[in-house]
């Protein structure tokens, strides 16, 4: 009975600031885009708020679209392809997926990463958040490393149990071996071996070949 | 060391309608009173002696704002105007100048008229064009060149063994003459770099007519700072408005602690944003910090400010800071500078938008 008293309180004092959240959303786009833009975006966010996706990511890209001066067609594709993306990443990671995970591997996904990279990324981190090790992938995949390659470098640093400041270091030595002239692919295995050496625990050779023996991603 | 103080103390009004391009072309000296600030030192060597100098400038908007067209490509016409005093210890005096100077894009004139150290009045003139990245300039300096010898005479000679009268006397006699020096240069600007060729031709009515060529190089190594080097020989006369110039082959080093940015080589220092922090403050906002040199601008473009560009302000002289509330989430963030490309600030992970390029991705907790 408490239980229900409280999940009633709770639903009292959460459902106003979700209306008035996506109130505020939609008029910070009927303000900034064309009335003939804007409905249908609209429609785009509620039915993504509908199924519990995260809309801020939709209205931003609306947004971003609008101060970029694209064209409404390409606004309106933008949204509803971030908003498949959205969906996808929660049918790879899961409905308990954070609205900042759904973000990160829709990202990853709209830069080419599939989807079974994603679940992957969230068996080798069943509890623990994969905004990081999303951010990494899209970061790899965004300065040139194959796709591939990025998701087993990402992969396997996460099921070696590297945290999120590791894979992060990871990331920045990757991107300076790839300023020094290093191909992408390369860097990135670099980067990993590097990483793989440093964690406690973890065979030193091991690294870059286990998520291929093991079927990853 | 002989020491050569130079001061110069320039009252500049402007009332130019130029863009900031437009500060890039024309000679330097007549853009001094803008792109160099209210102070320069100079410090350097030539061919006699070590010498340093401050030249320092207040500029007065006398009530005309500078405005600027910034429409490429667009012909504007400009009207600027500087009074000039200086000092250098080498000739121990003061000169005034005033300087007139319309200007357009790719060519320029100039009237001034300059009193003081050896020339009791000299007039000057001259034009400029650019073409792309090499400007050629002529121009003619006339005036009344101040020269006075020590003549002895004696007007009485005693012819006496036991008796020695020394009658001689000694005056001054004025050999101020007109000069006229006809110069002309090639200027070439290369990123930080601009070499120049200058020449001409100087008549006096007192002296045998005297050719005189010079080289001379800039190199902008800051918005602050740029090393000068002249090789070759020029009067005094040649130089008369141009204050940085010496007359024989010298090295030295020019800071000028408060140069704007529209200063002399803006073309060849592209600011490079260097390092981003965003760092939580304890009202709940974050404070966003990128650190690049030689931008006058800086904007940044995110989720959170609904993409609006919103300008960073500059605290210290390379920190640009903007502190805003950032719900926590994963954010995307852009940086643009001198109304540049968006970009990724320096070392954020990087992710592919649809609509501008990439950008950074920002994580608040």
């Amino acid at each position: 009975m408490r239980r229900l008293v409280a999940l009633a309180l709770a639903s009292l004092l959460l459902a106003p600031g979700r209306a008035s959240a996506d109130e505020s959303e939609e008029a910070r786009l009927r303000a900034r885009l064309k009335p003939e833009l804007a409905t249908p975006v609209i429609e785009v966010v509620r039915a993504a708020a509908a199924e519990s996706l995260p809309t801020a990511p939709l209205v931003a890209r609306a947004l971003e679209g609008a101060s970029r001066q694209a064209g409404d067609a390409a606004i309106l594709e933008a949204v509803r392809r971030y908003a498949a993306g959205l969906a996808a990443a929660r049918r790879a990671l899961g409905p308990t997926a954070r609205p900042a995970e759904l973000d990160a591997g829709a990202g990853a996904l709209m830069a080419g990463v599939p989807e079974d990279s994603l679940a992957s990324l969230k068996r080798a981190r069943p509890a623990g958040s994969l905004v990081i090790p999303l951010v990494v992938l899209s970061d790899f995949v965004a300065r040139g490393v194959p796709v591939a390659d990025a998701s087993n470098a990402v992969l396997a640093a996460t099921r070696a149990g590297a945290p999120d400041p590791a894979l992060l270091r990871m990331r920045e030595r990757t991107h300076e071996r790839i300023l020094r002239g290093e191909a992408p692919s390369g860097a990135s295995r670099e980067g990993l071996r590097e990483l793989l050496m440093k964690t406690p625990g973890t065979p030193k050779e091991r690294g870059s070949r286990e998520p291929r023996a093991k079927g990853g991603p | 060391m002989a020491g050569a103080i130079g001061l110069n103390l320039a009252l500049a009004g402007w009332a130019s309608t130029a863009c900031a391009e437009d500060f890039a072309a024309g000679p330097e000296w007549l853009r001094a009173p803008i792109a160099r600030g209210p102070v320069a030192a100079t410090f350097g060597v030539d061919e006699r002696h070590a010498w340093w100098g401050v030249d320092g400038t207040v500029p007065l908007g006398l009530g005309l704002p500078r405005t600027r067209a910034n429409v490429a490509g667009q012909r504007v016409l400009g009207l600027g105007m500087s009074i000039t005093g200086s000092a250098r210890s080498d000739v121990q005096d003061l000169r005034y100048t005033a300087l007139i100077d319309r200007r357009s894009r790719i060519d320029g004139t100039w009237l001034g008229i300059s009193t003081g150290q050896n020339a009791k009045l000299q007039l000057g003139t001259g034009l400029w064009r650019a073409f792309d990245r090499v400007e050629v300039e002529a121009g003619l300096v006339s005036g009344l060149v101040v020269a006075s010898n020590r003549e002895a005479s004696q007007w009485k000679v005693v012819a006496d063994s036991l008796h020695s009268h020394d009658t001689t006397t000694v005056s001054i006699v004025d050999r101020s003459a007109l000069s006229t020096t006809a110069q002309s240069a090639v200027r070439w600007h290369f990123g930080r770099m601009e070499f120049a060729a200058t020449g001409g031709l100087t008549v006096g009515a007192r002296t045998a007519p005297q050719r005189w060529a010079q080289a001379s190089m800039h190199y902008q190594a800051s918005r602050r700072m740029r090393v000068l080097a002249a090789f070759g020989q020029r009067p005094a006369a040649s130089f008369i408005f141009e204050p940085s110039a010496r007359p024989q082959t010298m090295l030295g080093i020019q800071v000028a602690p408060w140069a704007s940015h529209e200063g002399g080589a803006s073309d060849g220092i592209a600011p490079v944003a260097r390092q981003w922090r965003a760092l939580s403050l304890a009202d709940g906002r974050t404070r966003l910090v990128l650190r690049c040199r030689d931008a006058s601008r800086v904007e940044l473009a995110a989720d959170f400010t609904d993409w609006a560009p919103i300008a960073l302000t500059e605290t210290e002289y390379g920190w640009w800071v903007a502190s805003l509330t950032i719900a926590p989430g994963l954010h995307q963030v852009q940086v643009r500078l001198d109304g540049g490309a968006w970009q990724v600030p320096p070392g954020l992970p990087r992710t592919k938008r649809e609509f501008a390029g990439d950008a950074g991705v920002l994580v608040v907790n």
